[in-house]
């Protein structure tokens, strides 16, 4: 057994490690294994940082207690003082007594078994973790809007503006590339067909489009009717589809040319 | 579907919007100042005389504001976007969505679907250079006749036929 950082992380990682195999037992063992593990846990770390104080009190407490005891057997009277002093000398006592109790319990053989090797983050852990702290709080989300509408109306303007914002910061970074290949105002399209994307599967709202034949001339004057603030929404789809993916423009290309040879 | 290329106008206090104004910023929209309307036709003169040079369409709310009711409707258009028509000498291509207050308005949000219907374009060489109101209001009531006429509405306004 090494003795080292006390509360390093190794440390820290070890007290996760646990509570993780605690996850995996049977609900009816869980709690009592939990409390056995801490408590094994917590008081190791006592102990090892505190061996000899910990000798010390427990001696003064036994003198405590008995001293109390010969009181108690010379009659038990005295002046108020001296009774509130006793009261306080057993209350010490008594929790001293339940620390002894404890530190009574812990197995010597948990001492040797702790392992000082901290445990590594696993793979696995890497791509949970973030599922699980995006996957909570959305499946909350999911769960209140569905309980009720008014909160699914607040919940979805909220999205509403944090998609737009998500989408209009990608569109803001997409425009120096866009500006150095040339194509400026594509800009205001990544932006409207991200935000499309992300919040019509966000809030389940569709947009068809009819006519698209008449949307395709350019340049002209497109003069749209306003209602709320979803009109960006359908802005959005509206301009789907002419835009091809860079990457695939520059394969269809050389697809061409080697076929054209 | 609108081809890769189209600006934005807006409103000018959307520019100082956190995200959103630094975005269309870059997106190049077209501000135009509610306020102050000489400032706004010299703001999109320039625009029209950009759009001609680089090619490029806009995209407009004519109506200038949003209105939202249960059954549908269209508030009279501003001129700015029949300005702009004139100016750079392009058609007006109507794109109107049909009455979503089912879906949403203020209060009322749910899942759903509706419809974007885009009509035949009207040159703006209808509309008479002189840039006078009357001609700009015989075109917006054109316009408004075909927006009517989209075929897309669900009540009242349905009578209505798209012609010319």
């Amino acid at each position: 057994m090494t003795r080292g950082h006390e509360f390093g992380a190794g440390r820290v990682w070890q007290g996760v490690a646990r509570a993780w195999l605690l996850q995996s037992l049977p609900l009816s063992e869980r709690s009592t294994r939990w409390a056995e593990d801490m408590k094994g846990f917590l008081l190791k770390r006592i102990i090892r940082r505190h061996k000899k104080k910990v000798g010390k009190f427990i001696s003064q407490l036994r003198a405590i207690r008995e001293e109390i005891r010969r009181k108690r057997i010379g009659g038990g009277r005295g002046t108020g003082r001296e009774i509130k002093s006793g009261i306080r000398a057993e209350y010490t006592c008594w929790s001293g007594q339940v620390l002894y109790n404890m530190l009574c319990s812990v197995p010597k053989t948990a001492l040797l078994s702790v392992s000082t090797r901290p445990h590594t983050m696993s793979l696995i852990a890497l791509i949970l973790k973030p599922v699980a702290y995006i996957g909570l709080p959305a499946y909350i989300l999911h769960r209140l809007s569905q309980a009720s509408p008014f909160a699914a109306y607040y919940i979805r303007n909220i999205l509403y503006v944090v998609s737009l914002g998500f989408s209009s910061g990608l569109g803001f970074c997409a425009a120096l590339p866009l500006y150095l290949v040339g194509r400026r105002y594509d800009v205001n399209y990544v932006g409207a067909r991200t935000f499309y994307s992300i919040y019509s599967r966000l809030v389940g709202v569709k947009v068809v489009v009819e006519g698209e034949e008449y949307l395709q001339m350019r340049p002209c004057v497109y003069v749209g009717n306003h209602q709320t603030m979803l009109d960006v929404f359908w802005l959005g789809r509206c301009v789907v589809s002419s835009f091809t993916f860079l990457p695939i423009l520059i394969v269809r290309i050389a697809c061409s040319r080697w076929a054209h040879g | 579907m609108l081809p890769v290329g189209t600006r934005m106008m807006a409103k000018k206090s959307l520019k100082y919007m956190p995200i959103l104004g630094q975005f269309m910023v870059a997106g190049g929209a077209v501000w135009v100042d509610r306020g102050n309307s000489a400032l706004a036709v010299r703001s999109l003169q320039a625009a029209g005389e950009e759009i001609k040079k680089t090619h490029t369409s806009m995209w407009v709310f004519a109506e200038g504001t949003r209105t939202s009711r249960p059954y549908h409707d269209i508030r009279p258009f501003k001129k700015g976007a029949f300005h702009l028509a004139i100016q750079a000498g392009l058609p007006i291509v109507p794109v109107v969505a049909e009455n979503y207050w089912d879906v949403y308005h203020p209060g009322h949000f749910r899942s759903g679907t509706f419809k974007v219907r885009g009509a035949t374009e009207f040159p703006s060489t209808h509309v008479s250079r002189s840039s006078d109101d009357s001609s700009t209001i015989s075109a917006s009531t054109c316009l408004h006749r075909r927006f009517d006429g989209g075929g897309c509405w669900r009540s009242r306004h349905t009578r209505s036929r798209a012609d010319a």
